[in-house]
């Protein structure tokens, strides 16, 4: 029935656009391009937290945890001197200086430096607490030795703002960003850093400075982005337009391909502009994605017109036969695809389900672009004749020959590579780190690397540690489980330096009693704590404050361990360790970790269950489709092979290879399915339809070759030459699921070609003998 | 006859000017001093205050204590204060005494800890840090001396907090590299000369506090004293209010209470 209609429907849709083809082609230019005036509005988003949702649980806690202390939008200048010291009156000069300037840039909350280190000591009768350098313009060589004397004392310090061997320091700037625009405000600052750095190289060109930090970080986002932009673009279209001219030989067919994917392309994000989302990191492959698959379906139409031209030279003919004979499939590939695509609606990552919409309404515009315009501009241009069969399908005769022959080893074999592989899906980890998204041309990353190798680490594990009661930082035996666990932190080989005020006040007692160093301890009484507290903030100089180790009703401490060169498995197990040892040690003050690289590392382990869901929804969706079109259960499972499989290989392959992958994995199955199901359904359509002929199966997958071998061919090396430009971006999240995706499309061909050939005669001729039996 | 009138205007106009610009800055040291000058005598007071600190989010905290101000005659020196805590509880007695010195010399400061019984002298070249975590400083707290700002009268407007008030706005820039401001906007009333307004404008040149003075009493009918100070950062959003309760003035203390031997007992 639903064959029926759709096969009187294609014919007519032919006729239509043969009759109206001026409107078709007006028709199509007039929607994309009021499609397309939405895309001004589009911008970039500043902001690595657009991976988190609003109601990402994590986000959730760490905005309560900023909430009470302080939000970390930082920029960390590292300062590294060519002679390899930084305790000479100079180099503590330029920090001091850097300190100050620093100090003018906008939005500041907080600097810390080396030089401005809240010095405490007693002196006498006195007690002191000042910058560690007083006077920046007057250092002398006793005041830098002193200086590297007390720096290396500080545990503080070492490790925080020296590194194990006195030749980097950093000064720490804090912003308070309004936060009403971040596209506006994070550039503004980055501008005036610019500035500032060149400046400071000039006047010590014998120190090397870096940044790293949320603020460069966030900034890097749009930097990327559009960078990804510029530079994967222009390639996607160049790679697509030959590939199409190499397999077609037309030239003129490589210009309508070019005006059909850009219109997609434009289409989508023009939609984007419209829905008033910002453009970020993950989303700004999406029209080249869209480029990409509006290929495949164009060139459907072309190749078809391709074979049409050798037989007769009527124009409308060839537009009339491409329509009727590959209508449907495109309809369904087209379809399909989009059901994949809008199942990342599933993903707890508000990027994933941009892309996912976007390239949905990309889609949609192929499916209407290549079935009207498409057609309609090929009967009106003067489309060069052709007389040569293109050597593809002659290949394809004899790829089905070598398949029916080979069969049963290909079976074997095919069947024993898909289970080494899918095993490799074990060895894949999850690895989030934001840190590292960006790959190492950029300047950021190469100065986070830097910076973990030579200084500290820049993942940190955060805690609230509650006392349970309002002032109840100052009870000495809340402060001992607190130095306990920061002692605890500091044995961990892989944290560089732990932040707590247990430190602080450690630090006070000692000073109040004349510099004893038996006093470097807790204070004995809660009455004492609390007023070494009060003097201490009463001594602070200028822009600091404890607020951000100490919540407004004191009632807890903020305890920072930074996380040095780790993967996110590691980092979680660090976490697991602190856990036991608050089980152990103080059950009642356990709590949580923050921070925004715990939001990170759980992101994907979080996103995989909910895509899981969404693909199994898409899968269904998708499963009802065959079956709709196919009209045949046993077909309909049988696509299933070679629709999942290849995302499975593509992991394991992954797995054996690589092993770790980011966010990215869990939208690739989702993703992939809508893509590759285009491949079986068309092999799948042809082999069903030979077989009602009445034909063998092994004729039926003669046919089949022969019929959308080479269209599969084409359609597939322009697919994974799509993806290996995508892959080329300087983003982690894009490059590994353009991989994957590159590599399931493959892998999918090569099922199709394989290993469904020697399945499907297998069945049916088991099926023949029992009959005949 | 019109391009005469014209031309007069014009002479006029800029020589006026002229004279305006030499002593703009002449008539703001002339308002702060005259301001500063109408507050001697008072000898000494002492006043309750409480301290109401505000964050973004509406969370209050308090501080209480009791102020003790001892007016130095000597021109060289500055007044001499105790700040004794009453709140919060476990800070109680813990007091805070400053010998005032004239840039660039830095304050002389005393703590005494009620927990340790000692008292202890500390340093406070940090005059531009919070003032016990509140949007106050040092600096805020401590009046102007002449010598530590150049100052630059600009104009006589209604004034920002009491529109039926006439202000002096001066502009006050410290001569000291370590204040915590580029610059000051003080908003004087044209008839009592009482400080209004002062809008504080950080190290970068950006507005960032503005602090109010509100419900002036006259003591002994001579001297003005605000009974509530509204400091609000304009950035975080956090704010501060003092109020002053129960003024006295003249109540015989002596310099001898402000030796820092005798802070344990002023504490009390």
């Amino acid at each position: 029935m639903y064959l029926f209609k759709m096969s009187n429907f294609f014919p007519k849709l032919a006729e239509l656009v043969i009759k109206r083809r001026i409107f078709f082609i007006l028709i199509g230019f007039v929607i994309a391009f009021v499609l397309m005036a939405g895309a001004p509005n589009i911008k970039f988003d500043t902001d690595a937290r657009v991976f988190f949702d609003k109601n990402n649980p994590d986000r959730i806690a760490l905005e309560n945890f900023e909430g009470e202390y302080s939000k970390d939008d930082n920029l960390a200048f590292v300062i590294s001197p060519k002679n390899g010291d930084i305790f000479t009156p100079k180099n503590l000069n330029a920090i001091g200086i850097l300190t100050e300037k620093a100090w003018l840039l906008p939005y500041v909350r907080t600097v810390y430096s080396l030089t401005n280190y809240q010095n405490s000591y007693a002196d006498g009768d006195s007690l002191i607490v000042e910058d560690l350098i007083t006077d920046i313009e007057n250092i002398s060589e006793e005041d830098a030795n002193y200086a590297e004397e007390v720096a290396n004392s500080r545990i503080e310090l070492k490790n925080a703002f020296i590194n194990s061997d006195n030749s980097i320091s950093q000064v720490n700037i804090l912003f308070r960003l309004p936060g009403k625009d971040a596209i506006i405000e994070i550039p503004y600052v980055m501008n005036e850093v610019e500035i500032l750095k060149k400046e400071f190289e000039s006047q010590f060109p014998e120190i090397e400075l870096r940044m790293v930090g949320f603020v460069p970080l966030n900034n890097q986002y749009s930097v990327s982005g559009q960078d990804d932009t510029a530079k994967l673009t222009p390639m996607m279209i160049l790679v697509t337009l030959i590939a199409v001219a190499i397999i077609l030989r037309t030239i003129f067919g490589v210009g309508l391909i070019f005006i059909i994917i850009v219109l997609c392309a434009g289409s989508s994000v023009g939609a984007l502009g419209w829905s008033g989302t910002n453009i970020n990191n993950a989303t700004v492959v999406a029209p080249l994605m869209v480029m990409t698959l509006a290929v495949a379906s164009a060139v459907h139409i072309l190749s078809s017109v391709r074979q049409t031209m050798t037989i007769t030279p009527d124009r409308n003919e060839w537009v009339r036969r491409a329509i009727v004979d590959h209508g449907p499939a495109i309809t369904v590939a087209c379809l399909t695809t989009a059901i994949g695509f809008l199942s990342l609606n599933f993903s707890i990552s508000p990027p994933f389900r941009q892309l996912g919409n976007i390239v949905f309404v990309g889609v949609i515009a192929a499916l209407f672009y290549t079935l009207t315009m498409l057609p309609a501009l090929i009967s009106l241009l003067p489309l060069k004749k052709q007389n040569q069969k293109a050597t593809m399908d002659k290949s394809m005769s004899f790829l089905a020959e070598f398949v029916i022959r080979r069969k049963n080893s290909l079976l074997a074999f095919t069947a024993a590579l898909i289970a080494i592989l899918v095993f490799g899906i074990s060895k894949i980890s999850l690895e989030d780190d934001f840190l590292r998204y960006f790959g190492p041309e950029y300047e950021l990353r190469q100065s986070i690397d830097y910076y973990e190798d030579n200084f500290a680490g820049l993942n940190a594990l955060e805690y609230s540690v509650n006392s349970g009661k309002e002032n109840g930082v100052n009870d000495p035996e809340y402060l001992m489980k607190v130095e306990s666990l920061v002692n605890f932190l500091r044995s961990q080989p892989n944290i560089s330096s732990v932040r707590s005020y247990t430190d602080v006040v450690k630090r006070l007692n000692q000073n109040f009693n004349e510099d004893d160093e038996s006093f470097y301890k807790v204070p004995n009484s809660e009455l004492e704590a609390a007023q070494y507290l009060f003097l201490y903030e009463l001594s602070l100089g200028y822009g600091l404050d404890l607020t951000d180790q100490i919540n407004v009703d004191k009632s807890a401490l903020r305890v920072t361990a930074n996380v040095s060169k780790t993967t996110t498995k590691g980092f979680l197990e660090l976490d697991k360790k602190v856990q036991s040892w608050f089980d152990e040690n103080a059950p009642e003050l356990s709590t949580k970790s923050t921070g925004t690289s715990q939001v990170f590392s759980k992101i994907s382990s979080r996103d995989v269950p909910a895509m899981l869901k969404g693909t199994g929804l898409a899968l269904i969706g998708i499963s009802f489709i065959i079956l709709l079109v196919i009209r045949n259960v046993k077909y309909g499972l049988m696509s299933l092979i070679p629709n999942l499989l290849p995302a499975a290989m593509a992991f394991g392959l992954w797995g054996y290879f690589t092993g770790s992958v980011t966010l990215a994995v869990s939208i690739v199955v989702a993703m992939t399915l809508g893509i590759v199901v285009d491949d079986s359904v068309h092999f799948m359509l042809k082999y069903a339809k030979a077989r009602k002929e009445g034909k063998s199966p092994e004729d039926s997958v003669r046919q089949a070759f022969e019929k959308v071998g080479m269209a599969l061919t084409t359609t597939t090396i322009g697919l994974f030459l799509g993806f290996c430009v995508l892959a080329q971006s300087g983003f982690a999240v894009n490059k590994d699921m353009a991989q994957l995706t590159a590599i399931t499309v493959v892998f999918a061909l090569l099922v199709d070609y394989l290993l469904l050939p020697p399945v499907l005669i297998w069945i049916d001729n088991f099926k023949l003998k029992r009959k005949t039996t | 006859m019109k391009i005469f009138i014209i031309t007069l205007t014009s002479i006029l106009t800029l020589f006026c000017s002229q004279i305006f610009a030499q002593s703009a800055e002449e008539k703001g040291l002339e308002i702060i001093e005259k301001s500063i000058a109408l507050d001697n005598g008072f000898v000494d007071s002492t006043v309750v205050g409480k301290m109401i600190l505000k964050d973004k989010s509406g969370n209050e905290s308090v501080r209480s204590f009791k102020n003790f101000i001892f007016e130095e005659l000597d021109e060289t020196l500055g007044d001499k204060s105790i700040i004794v805590f009453t709140e919060p509880r476990d800070v109680k007695g813990t007091s805070l005494l400053t010998h005032a010195n004239i840039e660039p010399k830095d304050d002389d400061q005393w703590l005494y800890l009620p927990a340790l019984k000692r008292v202890k002298r500390i340093s406070s070249s940090n005059r531009t840090g919070k003032f016990v975590s509140s949007e106050f400083s040092y600096e805020d707290l401590s009046t102007d001396e002449p010598e530590d700002y150049n100052f630059l009268w600009l104009e006589d407007i209604n004034c920002p907090a009491d529109p039926s008030l006439q202000c002096h706005v001066i502009e006050a820039t410290p001569k000291n590299k370590k204040s915590g401001y580029s610059k000051r906007v003080i908003y004087i009333d044209v008839s009592e000369l009482r400080y209004q307004t002062v809008k504080f404008h950080n190290r970068r040149g950006d507005l960032e506090k503005e602090l109010n003075f509100k419900s002036y009493q006259k003591y002994l009918d001579k001297f003005w004293r605000a009974d509530l100070l509204e400091m609000k950062n304009l950035q975080t959003g956090k704010s501060t209010n003092i109020t002053w309760e129960n003024y006295e003035f003249q109540t015989n203390l002596s310099i001898n209470d402000f030796n820092p031997e005798k802070l344990a007992k002023m504490a009390r």
